[in-house]
Order: structure tokens, then sequence, then C-alpha cells
């Protein structure tokens, strides 16, 4: 196992020139695939996130300031993957097209990203939920 | 689109980099913790059906004659078949995510090609599933707004 708190440079890991990882034809066509499912979930986050800005529209109209809060906050949480999916499948999309390495590597770094930050948002979903556990069990500890 | 299915077929000049490897390597360790987290979600939930359905025998059993509970009794197998369906696709996608996650890292630290080929060919069907089940759902959606639309006309018209 490598030592992942070596800075990327100093990692064997990343930097085996002779016998690297090819980007084979059958690697292009997941690839290719993937980015038009990419593309889809993206499509479909942008619409979702029209939706949201038409509800915190007529929610302001009627003046519930709490729910046009909710929505911004649901809705920041929606931009960023959405964005990052985006960005993941327009990039790699260009890498195969035009034989690109800097698309290449921009579009693994939107997909660590969009990782990245899911990963981050089930840490603190979770984390939630172990907060409302520990409540839960105090007030149940409290009543007896 | 045709540019980008000519370019399948021509030469290899994309390479895996550096940087490209440690941001393969990070994705895994991410993609890793989520298959985790998803399976004990997966737990989780097929225990809670299952306590569910346990609970409302008891009260079924407990309360005689209600027409609520006698409602749920005759459609409760088709919820259970509906919420093992969803669990079912649940654990496909976990699967498919885990078999990424560990063939993506396999692949980086050991220079392993066909881990390499393997762990995008179930990233992949991650997709393709989650896809077909967002296509789907939406279809689901639209469906039921157009069975309320037609109820709603009939009732209108009659």
């Amino acid at each position: 196992m490598d030592d992942f708190t070596q800075p990327a440079a100093e990692n064997p890991a990343f930097s085996n020139p002779d016998d690297s990882l090819k980007v084979t034809p059958v690697l292009r066509s997941y690839w290719s695939e993937i980015s038009k499912w990419a593309l889809f979930f993206a499509i479909l986050g942008f619409v979702y996130l029209g939706l949201l800005v038409l509800m915190m529209v007529l929610g302001g109209r009627s003046g519930i300031l709490a729910f046009s809060f909710i929505v911004i906050i649901l809705g920041t949480l929606v931009f960023f993957p959405t964005w990052f999916t985006f960005q993941f499948s327009q990039q790699l999309k260009k890498a195969l097209s035009f034989d690109s390495n800097s698309h290449l590597e921009e579009g693994f770094e939107n997909l660590k990203r969009l990782y990245l930050f899911v990963g981050v948002l089930m840490i603190i979903v979770l984390s939630l939920y172990l907060v409302a556990f520990l409540f839960v069990l105090s007030l149940g500890a409290g009543m007896r | 689109m045709n540019t980008l299915d000519n370019d399948l077929q021509s030469s290899e000049s994309l390479e895996v980099g550096r940087i490209t490897r440690y941001n393969w390597l990070k994705t895994s360790n991410w993609a890793l913790f989520l298959a985790i987290v998803g399976f004990v979600f997966l737990v989780i939930a097929l225990l809670g059906l299952s306590s569910v359905v346990q609970s409302f025998q008891m009260l079924a059993a407990m309360s005689g004659d209600s027409e609520a509970l006698a409602i749920f009794q005759r459609y409760s197998p088709y919820f259970m078949a509906f919420f093992l369906v969803i669990l079912g696709v649940q654990l496909l996608v976990n699967y498919f995510q885990l078999r990424f996650a560990l063939q993506l890292k396999r692949s980086v630290n050991l220079t392993d090609q066909e881990a390499l080929e393997s762990a995008w060919l179930h990233f992949r069907n991650l997709f393709r599933t989650v896809g077909i089940m967002t296509i789907v759902l939406i279809s689901f959606y639209f469906f039921i707004v157009f069975a309320a639309m037609a109820y709603a006309m009939a009732m209108n018209s009659q």
C-alpha cells in the first residue's frame, strides 16, 4: 500500500513512466458513454435548479421568507454537483474529440471534486443523524 | 457526436498522467466511502422494511376490523415488491460503486491495465443503471400527471 500522505510528485504510484496505464479504445468507448450519461444528469440537475428558482420567486412573492431560504440552501447543494458533473462531461468529451490531455486531466479533476462534494455532504448528514440520535437518547435518559 | 464516435478508433495519444492518477486515487477513496455508506443504509432499510411489516401485522391482529389496516394488508405485497425492487437497484448501484472504487485503486497502485478497464466498465454500468432508473421514474411521474389530468377531465365532463 502506498503512503498517501506523500505529495503526488514524490509518490511512486503517480510516477511510473515506463509501465504506464494506457488509454485503449475500450476505455475511450466507456468514457464516451459515461460523458453522455453525465451530460444527461447535468441537464436534469439544471432543470431541477430552474424549478427551484421558480419556486423561490413564487415563494418570495407570497412573502414566505423561510421557504425562500430553504430553497436557496437546496439550490446551492444541487448547483455544485450539477456543475461538476457538467464540467466532467464536457471536458471528457473534448479530451476524446481532440485527444487533449489537459482536458482529460480537467475532466477527472471535476469527477474528483464531485465525489469530494458528495462525500463531505454525506459526512455532514451522518454527523447530523448522530447528533439527533444522541439528542433523542439524552431526552429519553432525562425522562426516566 | 459523430466526431466523438469516430475518435474512438483514432490513435492512442491520450495519456494517463501523474495528476490524473492522483485524482483517480482520491476519487476511488471517496467512492469506497460512499459505497460502504450505501451498503450500511441498505441493511438499515431492509431491517426497517421488515419491522414495519411486522408491526402492521401485529396491529392488524390486535385491532380486528379496521378498514385502513385491511387496505394496507390487501396492498402490502405490492408495496413490498416495489420497495424490494428499489432496494435491489440500490444494491446494484452500490456494487458498481464498490467495484469501481476497488478496481480504480488497484489500477493506480499496481499499474494494472485490466483493473483500469474493469473500473471504468463498472463506472459506466453505474451511470447506465442510475440513468435508466431516472428515465423510468420521470416517465412514471409523467404517467401519474397525465392519469390525474385525464381523471379530472373525465370527472368535469360528467
